[in-house]
């Protein structure tokens, strides 16, 4: 499998800051984008509430948050989340959201994915990750499906987005799939 | 504990005080560290911890039925999605009667009171849970492979879920 990195090929993990709160806030203020990623639209927020929600959402002792960022300029582009977070069982529920439309498309979210994953699994030795994704959105499942996903089932109706009950998709990650795919995913295959 | 009076008179469940919840939980904790665990619960933390839960979370805690030792419960509640989840804290896997009922109350309770649109469960992989969640109008929508260790060895979680519809023509 090999050491586990923080740094990929294009970016690296770091603790998440209140600066990387700004751009997120372009996330959450994003019409379209907020529903993929938070299971509803979001009211649009300043840049200081975007701050104060994730300093709170950070204390929260099953929560972790990690800024993904470019290693060619330091700028964080997304965010990796980890919450329900079982230290019993050693599970936890993930996620990984690029800030801004630019970022996307160019196989950054797998390696931002990646990262986080192979920390999560060869570093913090996790058992098993989960993750839900609206069923319709094709390319956050490509990204799991690259990084070794399987596909568990499905909650019917479970988010409601732009006044509809919408279906989503539940995945398990396993390190034993994820480290057969994890050198190609960082990037660090060749 | 007072018993709770809803225009669906679910007049099976009680709801918990904070003296139950804090006569319950080492036998709780005991019982179902590794499930509590997966319920976003720290044990072995103090009861206190679950008293808390309940008033930062708006979770619905019930006693079953007058001394029983388990609690059940409605948690998640979402009201925009509109959806909710069936919370079941006992180690007993074994469903009879007042089991079944309970079962029942509580669902019903989340679609005939809360007005939900959704109910789902995530219960331990066996065939008394199964055949319980289908007496909800319930389908099996999937499995979180791993969710548990304990004693038995590792454990699947399976994922339940009832529309309305679904529950209104059980």
């Amino acid at each position: 499998v090999g050491t586990p990195v923080t740094r990929s090929r294009n970016l690296y993990l770091r603790t998440f800051q209140d600066e990387d709160a700004e751009r997120m806030n372009q996330l959450r203020c994003d019409h379209d984008l907020s529903a993929l990623v938070f299971g509803a639209q979001q009211i649009p927020e300043s840049a200081a509430e975007t701050i104060e929600w994730a300093r709170e959402w950070r204390k929260h002792p099953r929560h972790l948050m990690w800024a993904v960022c470019r290693r060619e300029d330091d700028v964080a582009i997304g965010v990796a989340t980890m919450e329900g977070i079982d230290r019993w069982n050693r599970t936890l529920w993930h996620g990984l959201n690029l800030f801004t439309q630019e970022s996307r498309a160019k196989g950054l979210g797998t390696e931002g994915f990646a990262l986080a994953l192979d920390y999560i699994f060869n570093e913090m030795h996790y058992r098993a990750t989960y993750g839900e994704i609206l069923a319709s959105n094709v390319p956050a499942r490509r990204i799991s499906e690259k990084t070794g996903a399987e596909y568990v089932g499905g909650r019917r109706r479970a988010w409601f987005i732009h006044g509809r009950g919408e279906d989503t998709v539940l995945i398990v990650q396993r390190p034993e799939r994820f480290n057969e795919v994890r050198a190609a995913c960082l990037g660090l295959d060749n | 504990v007072s018993t709770i009076s809803t225009e669906a008179d679910v007049r099976t469940l009680l709801l918990a005080s904070d003296d139950d919840l804090r006569s319950l939980w080492p036998q709780l904790v005991h019982e179902l560290g590794g499930y509590l665990s997966a319920l976003y619960l720290l044990p072995p933390h103090d009861p206190a911890d679950l008293i808390a839960w309940r008033r930062v979370t708006g979770h619905f805690l019930f006693l079953p039925y007058a001394d029983a030792r388990w609690l059940c419960g409605l948690m998640n509640v979402d009201e925009r999605t509109p959806a909710s989840e069936v919370l079941w804290l006992t180690a007993d896997a074994r469903v009879g009667p007042r089991e079944r009922e309970a079962f029942l109350a509580l669902v019903r309770f989340g679609f005939e009171s809360l007005g939900m649109e959704r109910v789902e469960w995530r219960s331990l992989s066996a065939e008394s849970c199964a055949e319980l969640a289908k007496a909800a109008g319930m389908r099996r929508e999937g499995v979180f492979p791993l969710a548990l260790v304990g004693p038995p060895g590792e454990q699947d979680l399976i994922l339940y879920g009832a529309l309305r519809e679904e529950w209104e023509r059980r």
